[in-house]
């Protein structure tokens, strides 16, 4: 039966060569310049501009929100891809596994 | 934090993501003790850097082995309801059960099941060459479509299977789910000796499938850890980016090295990190 599904295989990849830049870079800019580190974590909001004024810890948040993220896409993606392939049962189970999650992280912050 | 405090964590993420890689487990059972015992980091740091470590380890490992088609995908997402549905509950559980019950319990599984695992079931529940094309015919029954074939590269055979316990499939997802929501781990050390001995999963296919489901159960308890503030990006981003570069060298190892040798050294591991949980929690300070 085949079982390769690239999209997914490529949403990982992806997830994981960005994340890993981010937290390389991230770290890199701690060692080279060890007096811009903070021990907070940066709000979201600044996110983007810490990552643009090359703040260490901003930069590596940003590294490990993306690293987060990927398997949320991987499931999505490949939701998308049973759908596709009218693989119907298994896109059903798929969107419950992301109803599963969604509702872990509503718990969660209760 | 030092250059050389980082360095000795990319180094220990660098290890424990070949580790995780080749017996799919997400490396946190390698991560919190050297956190928590070496560095002295608190250990609700040390579990959230372990959950992002095995979603680094899932990811890396997975991109690749769901690209040769090792990570069985409908297996992976039929488990995976499973499995996030036991961490939700486990996390929910951990909040009435004392650390020391929890250990106890979990190394004594891990014990139990590092004996049969040691002994081997030589490949069975599949075959090594894939003449159910025909079966295509006909509509599949749901299980028969769980099955999976992939070329194993050690043997030079092409490997095919079929679920054969959907049921011991779906508990142990449920129970290793509950372990990760628990304990921050990722659950692959009791699913992929229980797909593989009883469920008709080659030891590789288990791994990757496991690998391939692992990081979404993480993610879920993640999220919690990072929303309180127990994720500190130095400690947590250089461990992640030495388990991303570990994994990726350790899903390629698992491609040449014999499933018995992978047997053998996945039951030693099991047995290990067992004895090292009980003498923590006999001995140690468990909160």
């Amino acid at each position: 039966m085949k079982q390769r599904n690239p999209l997914a295989s490529a949403t990982l990849f992806v997830g994981v060569l960005v994340s890993t830049g981010l937290l390389a870079a991230g770290l890199a800019q701690a060692i080279l310049h060890p007096e811009r580190l903070r021990q907070d974590l940066p709000p979201l909001s600044s996110l983007l501009h810490g990552i643009l004024t090359a703040d260490p810890v901003a930069t590596i948040n940003a590294g490990l929100l993306v690293l987060m993220f990927t398997p949320l896409a991987r499931v999505i993606v490949v939701t998308g891809e049973f759908v596709r392939d009218r693989e119907y049962s298994f896109a059903l189970i798929s969107i419950g596994v992301l109803l599963l999650l969604t509702m872990s992280v509503v718990i969660a912050t209760l | 934090m030092t250059v050389l405090q980082m360095l000795f964590l990319m180094l220990s993420g660098f290890g424990a993501g070949i580790i995780g890689a080749l017996f799919g487990l997400g490396g946190g059972i390698l991560i919190i003790p050297i956190l928590a015992l070496v560095l002295k980091v608190p250990m609700h740091n040390a579990i959230a850097t372990s959950l992002l470590c095995v979603i680094a380890t899932s990811s890396a490992a997975a991109s690749k082995n769901v690209a040769r088609g090792i990570a069985n995908v409908r297996l992976g997402m039929t488990l995976e309801l499973w499995t996030v549905a036991g961490a939700m509950v486990g996390g929910l559980i951990a909040g009435y059960l004392p650390g020391r019950t929890l250990m106890l319990l979990f190394a004594t599984a891990m014990l139990l099941m590092s004996i049969p695992m040691s002994r081997g079931v030589e490949d069975e529940g599949h075959e090594q060459d894939s003449s159910a094309g025909n079966l295509e015919i006909e509509p599949l029954a749901f299980r028969d479509r769980l099955r999976g074939e992939y070329f194993d590269t050690a043997q030079n055979v092409t490997v095919s299977y079929r679920l054969t316990n959907l049921p011991a499939a779906m508990g142990v997802s449920v129970l290793a789910g509950g372990l990760s929501g628990l304990l921050g781990v990722g659950g692959g050390i009791l699913k992929v000796p229980v797909l593989s001995l009883y469920c008709g999963i080659p030891l590789k296919a288990a791994a990757a499938t496991s690998n391939f489901m692992i990081g979404v159960t993480a993610v879920a308890s993640a999220v919690v850890y990072y929303g309180r503030g127990d994720v500190s990006p130095l400690i947590t981003g250089a461990s992640v980016l030495g388990v991303f570069l570990g994994s990726r060298i350790g899903s390629v190892i698992a491609n040449y090295v014999h499933p018995r040798r992978l047997r053998k050294a996945f039951a030693l591991l099991m047995a290990i990190v067992a004895l090292q949980m009980f003498w923590r929690a006999i001995g140690g300070n468990v909160r």
